[in-house]
């Protein structure tokens, strides 16, 4: 079944659509309804007719944008995303920021040096917009390009138009345009591949989202609103309105195509060509791609709770098909995950279009309202099988992105850990629950990892921990890692950290609320915050604070140990040996004697200390030679806690967070101290290594 | 002489003279001991922690990254030292290959004297051929990389799919070892010449090693990897054996270490066969009995009651 009859069958079945159209007549744009009741305030719709002309790498297309003022504010200028042009030289910011993050990363790069620099002029692409009337007034002359992010007057990536008529308030504008754009190489996520394969994202000149005052950071009581509308960066890309999209596309016959929301129709021109007509609602960007050797494989998801069903489409590769299933299930494991957790209908949209791209592309693992891209590497499945999970946490954490991202629209460029910090914790959540909470990820001859722990590692091991906070915009970050590790790693390790805090039902009541709130709007984190606050029954300011706003590293550990029996204070202390847990066991006491001294009265000491600067209420653990454990809370204030006691045994192990409730902490080998060594471990891998050490002798001798 | 012929008198001749086996595990087993303690010291750092417990039960590799990066400096020192002593063992084995082939060619047991005697012997020609051959395989990798490596990335941008891009990959990299292989294997048999019909020059023993192997190539190459799909059977069989004993109880630790000496010890008898069916081979190839060249032989001591042995 095609992606054509699956997504008109879904039309009939769901009964929330009225398409007025007959057996032999198809739908006009415009015709369509998805949703009854729109989802969004819908401010920017869009009809676009686009031809591809894929041997020229080129698009020209007809815009209709019909622009609704959310504001009170008369607007007097509008502005636009012009994203391509992110792609037509080495000077855009985009391309400024990625050559210097990885000049940072490596002395082998120069200036100058980047994958679209290396081959010929093939690689650039550009838009251009050559023709624009605002309600019938001709404004092209008055485009012109800004930066409201930098001082790079290169970067060409965001216009302004000044309007001599504004548009009142509250009221429509008619935005009409035709664009020309040439299609950049695919290097990262938008462009060409091999010839015939196109993954269109940032194709067509998009409104910048325009904040009334009280949205966002906007106050409530400022007299006008603002233009929100970056350049475009290495790291993040989404923040726009929610609209309806109608979208012709026409190209070359050989194509398979999918997009954003449903295709209504796949009409031949009769001259090679065939037009796509594709329409999508309460959306806030259309993505489209084409690939002439695209198979596909369809499924239908169905709701547990409510009996709701999801189209599921999936386009892959020749040669992937032993991983269809994982595509496939993947998503449905997601959907049933989300059905129970932010409640039966939380994705609403009747299909969802999963996209297995050309391999090396760059086209994957990103996501876009109703269509995302997975990765899958063919010598992987053949290598690993279901050892590395790369496939399923793409798709997991992709499809995630429909929610945290494509509905919950939050702004990326400023706030990207709303979006990716929440979908890494999902993405984390879902596959410990489908693959076993320490084999999420890898569980491969006898390795094991899982999603969050690699999380916490990414953290653990940047060298830049402390040099960002989740609060910076990603872009602001001296090196694109940092505004990634923010946004994904610590950004995910909070929220299971708070969730842990907090017990599950509280933090998932957290979630859901924000998630039924916030669905189709833009919130920051104030609002997050405020919800979480609310819900949670309990002021936590005090840890979005540290954790948010302070580039700090949360690092708890166990810094000794001693034990003394009582009776040497009386007797005094030479007649007695401490043990020091840091040093080795030289001195072998006799068996008989040693229990003796065991069973005297202690007095035990155990220190504990705060080695990073956040402060959070941590669980200890001691656990006495007699089998004893005590637990106690240490409010985590102050740089050490020393709690002593007295007992007829020694203190034989101490831990701080010993549950591992606390992910943030970024160094897990100072958690817990044992004042006996585990001789099971060295026995182990000192034998592997020893071993290991044989082999890589014999495999050097095999040259003498 | 067919390949299999000089597979089973090689493997005779490799029993007949099983304490060179001995030797050389022993040789394997002091230098791998070197580290032996150092490792062991890293490894104790997280033997107080409750992680190891969970290293005990399975090697979790994001709890093995703290580990790494806490003691990324210790375990850099170690990986060099390692790959030191890696080297220091490869020219050792320089040392050892001539009184192996030596012994290989010997009709009786040889003494360690003997044996030491004859890699002393052969060691400046056995160096020599080193440096021949690591020049060789450098150019084949600068080969590699200068052309080879370009036109698979030509072929690879214009695959469609990554299974025609992997392949392509594939293809060049098994090429490359392949050609190593078989210039593993001419060198196998100029170590071998050099040995039997006792000559000096290493360039000559190479071309003639190389003249000889291509002459008969279907049963040179079938020998040489037959041995090699028995290394490869070998290496399987030992993961499939490891990946069994996931606990770390001292019985399983001991059969364990039980398990990996033997495994050891068959790549050093694996080793022994490359020189033992090659030089069964060749020997019946040239007609040349498998000892080492009477001008070759070492002065025997007058008091010596092995004046009469071959070595």
């Amino acid at each position: 079944m095609n992606c054509h009859q699956v997504g008109l069958q879904r039309l009939s079945r769901s009964m929330l659509l009225c398409v007025v159209f007959g057996a032999t007549t198809s739908p006009a744009p415009g015709q369509t309804t998805i949703f009854e009741k729109p989802l969004s305030s819908r401010i920017a719709n869009y009809d676009i007719k686009v031809t591809l002309d894929d041997e020229a790498k080129r698009i020209d297309g007809d815009m209709v944008l019909t622009w609704n003022n959310p504001s009170d504010n008369r607007i007097d200028e509008l502005q636009f995303h012009l994203y391509a042009n992110a792609f037509k030289n080495a000077k855009s910011t985009f391309l400024r920021e990625w050559l210097r993050s990885r000049a940072a990363s490596s002395d082998s790069s120069k200036p100058g040096e980047s994958p679209w620099a290396k081959g010929d002029d093939d690689v650039w692409g550009w838009i251009r917009i050559t023709r624009m009337e605002v309600d019938g007034e001709d404004v092209t002359e008055r485009i012109a390009f800004f930066q409201p992010d930098d001082d790079n007057t290169d970067d060409e990536t965001v216009i302004r138009v000044p309007l001599a008529n504004p548009i009142p308030p509250r009221e429509s504008a008619r935005i009409q345009l035709a664009f020309q754009s040439r299609i950049p190489k695919c290097k990262i996520r938008t462009g060409w591949w091999h010839d015939d394969f196109f993954m269109m994202v940032h194709w067509f000149p998009k409104i910048g989202v325009y904040e009334p005052p009280g949205v966002r950071f906007v106050p409530a009581d400022a007299p006008r609103g603002r233009w929100n509308c970056h350049q475009f960066h290495i790291a993040t890309e989404f923040y726009a309105d929610f609209g309806v999209y109608d979208v012709e596309i026409t190209l070359p016959e050989k194509y398979v195509v999918g997009t954003t929301g449903l295709i209504l129709e796949e009409r031949s021109n009769g001259d090679g060509t065939k037009t796509i007509v594709a329409h999508a609602e309460d959306v806030h960007k259309f993505a489209w791609v084409a690939d002439a050797q695209f198979h596909e494989s369809t499924d239908v998801w169905r709701s547990p709770a409510d009996g709701h069903e999801v189209d599921i489409r999936l386009l892959y590769q020749p040669g992937h098909r032993s991983v269809v299933d994982k595509y496939i299930e993947s998503t449905k494991n997601t959907l049933d995950h989300v059905d129970s957790w932010l409640g039966p209908g939380a994705y609403p949209y009747p299909n969802i279009t999963v996209v297995d791209p050309r391999a090396a592309s760059g086209a994957g693992g990103m996501e876009y309202p109703t269509l995302f891209t997975g990765d899958a590497f063919w010598w992987a499945e053949q290598l690993f099988g279901d050892g590395l999970r790369i496939v399923e946490m793409v798709t997991i954490h992709e499809f995630m992105h429909q929610f945290w991202y494509g509905m919950v629209a939050s702004n990326e460029f400023e706030e990207a850990w709303l979006d990716e910090g929440l979908t890494v914790y999902s993405e984390n959540r879902i596959s410990a629950e489908l693959f076993g909470e320490s084999t999420s990820a890898i569980n491969w001859w006898g390795a094991s990892a899982s999603g969050a722990g690699l999380s916490r590692t990414g953290l653990a091991l940047s060298r830049s921990k402390n040099d960002g906070s989740i609060a910076e915009p990603t872009f602001a970050h001296w090196h694109r890692a940092i505004g990634l590790n923010m946004a994904h790693n610590k950004a995910s390790l909070m929220l299971k950290t708070l969730e842990n805090y907090l017990g599950r039902e509280r933090f998932d009541r957290i979630m859901r609320t924000y998630f039924n709130r916030w669905k189709f709007r833009h919130p920051c984190r104030n609002d997050f915050i405020a919800i979480a606050n609310e819900v949670a029954g309990e002021n936590l300011d005090w840890f979005f604070d540290q954790i948010i706003e302070q580039p700090t590293s949360l690092d708890y550990a166990v810094a000794s140990i001693a034990n003394v029996p009582v009776d040497a204070f009386d007797e005094g202390l030479s007649q007695y040996e401490f043990e020091d847990p840091e040093k080795g066991e030289d001195e072998e006491e006799d068996e008989e004697e040693e229990q003796d001294e065991e069973s005297k009265p202690h007095q035990s000491t155990v220190v504990f200390r705060r080695v990073g600067e956040v402060v959070f209420p941590m669980e200890i653990l001691v656990e006495f030679s007699d089998g004893t454990i005590v637990r106690e809370t240490w409010n985590g204030q102050g740089r050490v806690k020393t709690y002593q006691f007295t007992r007829p045994a020694k203190v034989v192990r101490a831990a701080i967070d010993p549950d591992r409730k606390v992910p943030l902490d970024v160094d897990l080998l100072n958690n817990s101290l044992h004042i006996e060594e585990n001789k099971e471990v060295i026995n182990k891998y000192t034998l592997k290594g020893f071993f290991w050490m044989q082999s890589l002798l014999q495999l050097f001798s095999i040259f003498g | 002489m067919s390949p299999w012929i000089a597979f089973k008198d090689g493997t005779a001749r490799i029993w007949f003279h099983k304490r060179l086996i001995v030797w050389l595990y022993l040789a394997n087993l002091v230098f791998a001991a070197v580290l032996l303690f150092p490792l062991r010291k890293l490894v104790s750092e997280i033997s107080r922690t409750d992680l190891a417990d969970e290293f005990v039960s399975g090697f979790q590799i994001d709890l093995f990254v703290d580990f790494w990066a806490q003691h990324s400096s210790a375990l850099k020192s170690l990986a060099f030292s390692a790959v030191g002593l890696g080297i220091l063992y490869l020219i050792i084995n320089i040392f050892l290959t001539g009184g192996i082939v030596a012994s290989l060619a010997a009709e009786r047991q040889v003494s360690l004297r003997r044996f030491f005697y004859s890699a002393s012997r052969y060691f400046w020609r056995y160096l020599r051929l080193f440096v021949l051959l690591a020049v060789v395989v450098g150019l084949v990798l600068a080969g590699y990389n200068l052309w080879l490596d370009g036109l698979v990335d030509n072929l690879r941008k214009d695959s469609t799919t990554d299974v025609a891009s992997f392949l392509w990959r594939a293809l060049a990299v098994t090429l490359v070892l392949v050609f190593v292989s078989l210039i593993m294997m001419v060198f196998d048999y100029a170590k071998i010449r050099t040995v039997v019909d006792g000559r000096r020059s290493v360039i000559f023993a190479t071309c003639v090693a190389f003249g000889f192997s291509f002459r008969r190539f279907l049963r040179t190459v079938t020998l040489f990897y037959f041995n090699l799909v028995i290394v490869g059977i070998l290496f399987a069989i030992y993961l499939i054996v490891e990946n069994q004993f996931s606990n770390a109880t001292i019985g399983s630790m001991v059969s364990l270490f039980v398990v990996q000496q033997i495994f050891i010890v068959s790549r050093i008898w694996m080793r022994l066969s490359f020189f033992a069916t090659q030089m069964a081979f060749y020997c019946a190839a040239t007609e040349v009995l498998p000892s080492p060249s009477p001008t070759e032989t070492e002065p025997v001591p007058q008091a010596s009651n092995e004046a009469g042995a071959n070595i």
